[in-house]
């Protein structure tokens, strides 16, 4: 059953009509996880804030989102916000930043049940404490008392998690989630958002410049260069025949693993030559 | 026996009042000249802390560190440029580690245009040294007129190699110098590295939580948790038969391709 | 269109500049000669803005009372700078102790309020625009200090020093190659501010007669002797608070306009 229609999607910036997204058009089915790869600059994260109605002023969208029916393009803020925290949401990069430092993380993921299931505001407390175990936050009550500067990277991150996912959304969209993450808790929240999604039954869009992560969590993947999609493709597929050059490199640069030290690594240039030097 | 080119005897560096957080404690470590030695950690672990000793941009609250054979932990700044013109680090954040008002001929010939480092090199031209070293980072002699947002992240991390590159050092400590650059990028300033490693004869220091590209740029490693280490040997060694359970943990946790 | 704030400032900032600089060559009528027969004029085509109690010409007055403000205001806000500025680099660069007693004395001197500084040096020294604006440089000091420190610390902070000090870099090339330049703009906008600010403490200055001899026109003091003409020709008070009100506002736009355009460059969509 089909969850997200995305059809044509363009996106530019500004009176110099910088190009961010290019006719961009992919299908989500409910429950699927599907990954977006690309390099900086590649429009992925534009891609992410135009769903969740984010982007700046200055951005011009034409194209259609279909969200569960319901067209997303063109819908006012207020409307785009009564979908955020409650059918979609999203977990960035930077956990410090997207947490308010002055509030206690507890009544920062209940603001965000409040928000969207007001008649459950009198177990909020409850609902809250529930959520951040499940999220794998084993002192649930003592996190929830604490402001986030006195938490760990992994545990900062897993109260987003619990943030995203305390609405039970059809969709979640992680942009770059375990980027800024130790490797070990890399690790352990990807694990974590396996499972969760899975018992959730939540889809879920994530995104990612490293492909290995990206196969971590997602059965399909999408690969995005200069604002366009170049491949789309099912994961084991997407390693073992590539079609696109510049897929071919990236999924080169992926497998470090695989080359004898000493040697030269494979760069993306080797496969897809750019007009510009990285 | 020649000395080792550097030692570190049980090294400690401690922050805060009381002595609250003990970032380093009790460090030892040789590096011999032309190696290629991993500092593999996490965050908190203390790697940063440890170079930033070892390029004499901190003073350790404790221990050694000889350099040369000569001991640095006491030293004045104006007794310093010896390391300074021996030892250049390159840095993880290519948008915060290049002045954004300089120009990169600015930024790339400031070690030659420091007095007390000058007394320890050999009289150089800063014109030809700049387009030899931009020539050996694969950047066009223009990209000299250019500023730091003008260039990707990818470019930023060759011209503060450039700059490290400047002085003609013997050692360079490099932190975490791919961390911060999309995976696809990565491999061409790796590349570019172990070129330069190679053909200058010189010896790398690596910081890196990535065991992945430790391994496969480095000849030896040092792993480091919270502040102490927790295992040193031989690159294949240490990662086919690692003896320390946190080095288990580290090397599965890399996140392989999943099918 | 969203910069219409800058652009706006400017404009109104260019504008008293440029009365200033005319008003140095030619005025339409005198400024200090009185004549008897034309008190308090009505504006008219001879008299663009009428005339005040002493029949001097006010668009003349208005013109030449720029001069005060626009010196009144380079002075202060270089006092404050010239002091301000170097005082929150070395607490910001040296830290420790130095940071300390930089930034207590400046908190205790920041308590202070300019104003009464400058009528306690205008009791001591004499009422001229010189107290006035010595007073209200010294009083900005604090404020230029604080901004100074705070974007000092910030650069201290970046990895690109962290490179200069490994390239042998000393801390006065620290200061001049890598603080300075960096912070340059932080310290544009403060003073544009801190220039709506001491032109607003000069009107006020004059308004008390703490200011200016009896006949040399600035805004503040024509709004003094507006006062006294206030129900015969309410209309010339209107002029000089206009002025100043236009001045202030143009600076603070101007400082405004300033912040924002430097913020978007160091923040970057990807």
């Amino acid at each position: 059953m089909t969850l997200l229609e995305v059809e044509g999607l363009t996106v530019s910036f500004g009176r110099s009509r910088r190009v961010a997204v290019k006719q961009a058009s992919f299908t989500l089915d409910k429950g699927q996880r599907l990954g977006i790869i690309g390099e900086s600059g590649s429009g992925k994260t534009v891609t992410a804030l135009a769903l969740m109605g984010l982007l700046p002023e200055t951005a011009q969208v034409s194209g259609s989102i279909r969200l569960a029916g319901r067209e997303l393009v063109g819908l006012g803020d207020a409307a785009h916000a009564g979908l955020r925290g409650d059918l979609l949401s999203m977990v960035f990069q930077e956990p410090m930043t997207a947490l308010d430092p002055t509030m206690r993380v507890g009544r920062q993921v209940a603001e965000v049940l409040r928000l969207h299931a007001p008649n459950r505001a009198g177990g909020a407390r409850r609902a809250v404490i529930e959520m951040l175990g499940r999220v794998g936050l084993n002192d649930a009550e003592r996190i929830a008392d604490s402001y986030p500067h006195q938490l760990s990277g992994g545990q900062r991150q897993r109260c987003l998690l619990a943030m995203a996912l305390i609405n039970s959304p059809d969709l979640v969209i992680c942009d770059e989630p375990t980027t800024a993450l130790d490797v070990t808790v890399q690790a352990r929240v990807l694990k974590l958002l396996d499972e969760v999604l899975t018992a959730e039954g939540a889809a879920c869009l994530f995104i990612s410049h490293d492909l290995a992560v990206v196969s971590q969590v997602c059965s399909d993947v999408l690969v995005m260069l200069d604002g366009r999609i170049v491949e789309a493709a099912p994961v084991a597929k997407l390693f073992t025949s590539p079609e696109h050059p510049y897929t071919r490199g990236l999924v080169a640069t992926a497998r470090m693993d695989q080359i004898p030290p000493g040697q030269h690594l494979p760069t993306v240039e080797d496969f897809y030559p750019r007009a510009e030097a990285q | 026996m020649t000395d080792p080119l550097y030692q570190v005897s049980d090294l400690t560096r401690v922050f805060g009042r009381g002595g609250r957080v003990r970032a380093l404690d009790g460090v030892s470590l040789q590096v011999e000249a032309g190696q290629r030695l991993g500092i593999v950690g996490e965050s908190g672990s203390g790697k940063s802390t440890l170079i930033r000793l070892m390029a004499a941009l901190d003073r350790p609250t404790s221990g050694s560190i000889r350099f040369e054979g000569r001991e640095i932990t006491g030293l004045a700044e104006r007794d310093l440029g010896f390391l300074r013109a021996s030892v250049q680090p390159v840095f993880q954040d290519p948008r915060s580690s290049l002045n954004p008002r300089m120009t990169v001929g600015s930024i790339v010939t400031e070690p030659l245009r420091s007095r007390h480092l000058r007394r320890s090199l050999e009289r150089v031209d800063p014109r030809r040294r700049l387009s030899e070293v931009l020539a050996a980072v694969d950047l066009p002699p223009e990209a000299a007129r250019g500023y730091p947002h003008e260039f990707s992240g990818g470019q930023r991390q060759r011209i503060a190699i450039a700059r490290a590159l400047a002085p003609d050092p013997r050692v360079l400590i490099a932190d975490e110098p791919v961390s911060a650059l999309d995976v696809s990028v990565r491999a061409q300033v790796l590349n570019l590295l172990a070129d330069l490693v190679t053909a200058r004869g010189l010896t790398l220091i690596f910081v890196s939580h990535d065991l992945t590209v430790v391994r496969h740029l480095c000849d030896s490693v040092v792993v480091l948790r919270n502040g102490r280490i927790e295992e040193q040997g031989g690159t294949e060694e240490v990662f086919a038969r690692p003896k320390a359970d946190y080095t288990r943990a580290l090397i599965a946790a890399v996140p392989g391709i999943r099918l | 269109m969203r910069r219409a704030g800058l652009w706006l400032g400017a404009t109104l900032v260019a504008g008293v500049v440029l009365m200033a600089v005319v008003s140095l060559f030619w005025t339409p009528y005198d400024p200090t000669l009185v004549v008897a027969g034309q008190r308090l004029q009505a504006p008219s085509p001879e008299h663009w803005l009428g005339t005040d109690g002493m029949g001097i010409d006010t668009f003349s007055r208005i013109l030449v009372g720029a001069q005060t403000t626009v010196v009144v205001g380079v002075v202060s806000v270089g006092i404050a700078a010239l002091i301000g500025v170097p005082l929150g680099m070395l607490a910001g660069q040296a830290r420790g102790r130095v940071d300390e007693t930089v930034m207590r004395i400046t908190d205790i001197a920041y308590a202070f309020p300019a104003l009464l500084l400058a009528i306690l040096m205008a009791a001591r020294f004499g009422a001229s625009p010189v107290t006035a604006m010595t007073a209200i440089g010294l009083a900005t000091i604090p404020s230029f200090a604080r901004v100074t420190r705070a974007g000092t610390l910030q650069v201290m902070g970046s990895d690109f020093v962290l490179a200069a000090r490994a390239s042998g870099t000393r801390w006065p090339g620290v200061s001049a190659r890598h603080v300075l330049p960096n912070i340059a703009p932080l310290i544009g906008v403060q003073a544009s501010v801190t220039f709506a600010l001491a032109i607003l403490a000069e009107a006020a200055l004059s308004y008390l007669g703490l200011s200016t001899a009896a006949i040399v026109p600035t805004w503040g003091k024509m709004l003094r002797d507006a006062q006294d003409v206030m129900f015969s020709a309410p209309l010339q008070a209107l002029w000089p608070g206009l002025a100043i009100a236009g001045a202030v506002l143009g600076f603070n736009l101007l400082g405004d306009g300033l912040r924002d355009l430097l913020d978007p460059r160091l923040r970057e969509v990807s």
